[in-house]
């Protein structure tokens, strides 16, 4: 993918003119394999000693960074606010809220989970990657909203699933709906 | 499927009422604001970080590297102070809506000194009740194995026979 950002591709492409270039995608993004459940800084090392040992390379450079949130990072507008959520995998959907954190604490479970289920995580405005709205209520209701919102957004549309939120308003959530096979999913 | 939470007022809890208080006032927001150790805590192995490399606690205490996100964490906590109302009505509706659906209480062992995990078996009685022995309040991250099976295994066993699931976390 990063070949196709302009900016690093005319950075990999000078460094080509001048070294060897070795670009590999790292376990769980891109077009490595994507069914992993062991996203340590560890296991990521290792990956990275075995692209050198198969390179034959005697010296190396590095120039990388720390992935430590491998999934697609994208944002849904609700109730006009941007929201960064998480959609991962397939099968019925297991959409895993907390309000006042982000979504990366659901990470190791969304990489064991995500074979069986639709993992589907946001993060709250103001939380994680979600941008804070001036004067946003971050209160219970307020965020209620955002989750039915999400509900009825192209967060989720789909599926075999309804949810609540821990102090939600069950009464007034939608329905559960058939999921959408041949929608943007 | 419930974790480390609560569904009724918590008029009930006036040790977590003061705990709520101490987070919503005014010097816990100043040292908060300006030493960011609400987030540093919940980073910590009593958080979500006993599992997690120091690139991974720095990955997630990035966000709050904004003070107003920060102020946004101390707000959704202190603003549990004023749901009640709407907690009593929360918990009539489970008991009068949702009480015959399959529900997975899944806990961490050393982080419920209330007993809500047996109070929301009394809501649902066809719960499952499970624990993470080791877990405190995000027991997903004390033992990601462990709180996945659980769910994968509940799911297979109990849930994909019945007509559609829910999710309160």
């Amino acid at each position: 993918m990063e070949w196709q950002n302009p900016l690093l591709r005319r950075v990999f492409e000078q460094l080509a003119q001048e070294l060897t270039l070795v670009h590999y995608d790292g376990r769980g993004t891109g077009h490595s394999q994507q069914d992993v459940t062991d996203v340590s800084l560890e296991a990521m090392v290792s990956d990275l000693e075995a692209v050198i040992g198969r390179t034959e390379l005697a010296q190396v450079s590095l120039l990388g960074q720390y992935n430590s949130f491998p999934f697609l990072i994208q944002f849904a507008d609700i109730e006009g606010k941007p929201i960064h959520y998480v959609d991962e995998g397939s099968g019925p959907a297991l959409l895993l809220v907390s309000a006042g954190q982000w979504s990366f604490m659901f990470r190791d479970m969304i990489v064991r989970l995500r074979e069986q289920f639709r993992c589907l995580t946001f993060d709250f405005p103001g939380s994680g990657l979600s941008p804070g709205e001036p004067g946003h209520d971050h209160g219970l209701e307020a965020n209620a909203r955002i989750l039915e919102g999400s509900s009825t957004s192209s967060i989720c549309r789909t599926s075999r699933w309804w949810s609540t939120m821990p102090a939600g308003r069950p009464v007034s959530l939608p329905p559960p709906c058939g999921r959408n096979d041949s929608g943007p999913w | 499927m419930i974790s480390n939470t609560f569904g009724w007022p918590l008029a009930g809890y006036p040790a977590v009422r003061r705990m709520l208080k101490v987070v919503g006032s005014r010097p816990f927001g100043a040292v908060d604001s300006l030493a960011n150790v609400m987030a540093r805590f919940t980073a910590s192995r009593y958080g979500v970080g006993r599992r997690m490399s120091k690139a991974d606690r720095r990955a997630f205490l990035g966000p709050w590297r904004s003070r107003g996100s920060r102020r946004a964490t101390r707000q959704v906590l202190a603003g549990l102070l004023r749901i009640d109302p709407v907690m009593a009505t929360v918990e009539q509706s489970l008991q009068a809506r949702l009480a015959d659906l399959p529900v997975l209480t899944l806990f961490g062992r050393k982080n419920d000194p209330y007993g809500w995990q047996a109070r929301f078996g009394r809501i649902f009685p066809r719960a499952t009740a499970a624990g993470i022995p080791d877990g405190h309040h995000f027991p997903f991250n004390d033992d990601p194995d462990a709180y996945s099976a659980a769910i994968s295994g509940w799911w297979t066993e109990k849930a994909a026979t019945t007509d559609g699931a829910s999710s309160i976390s």
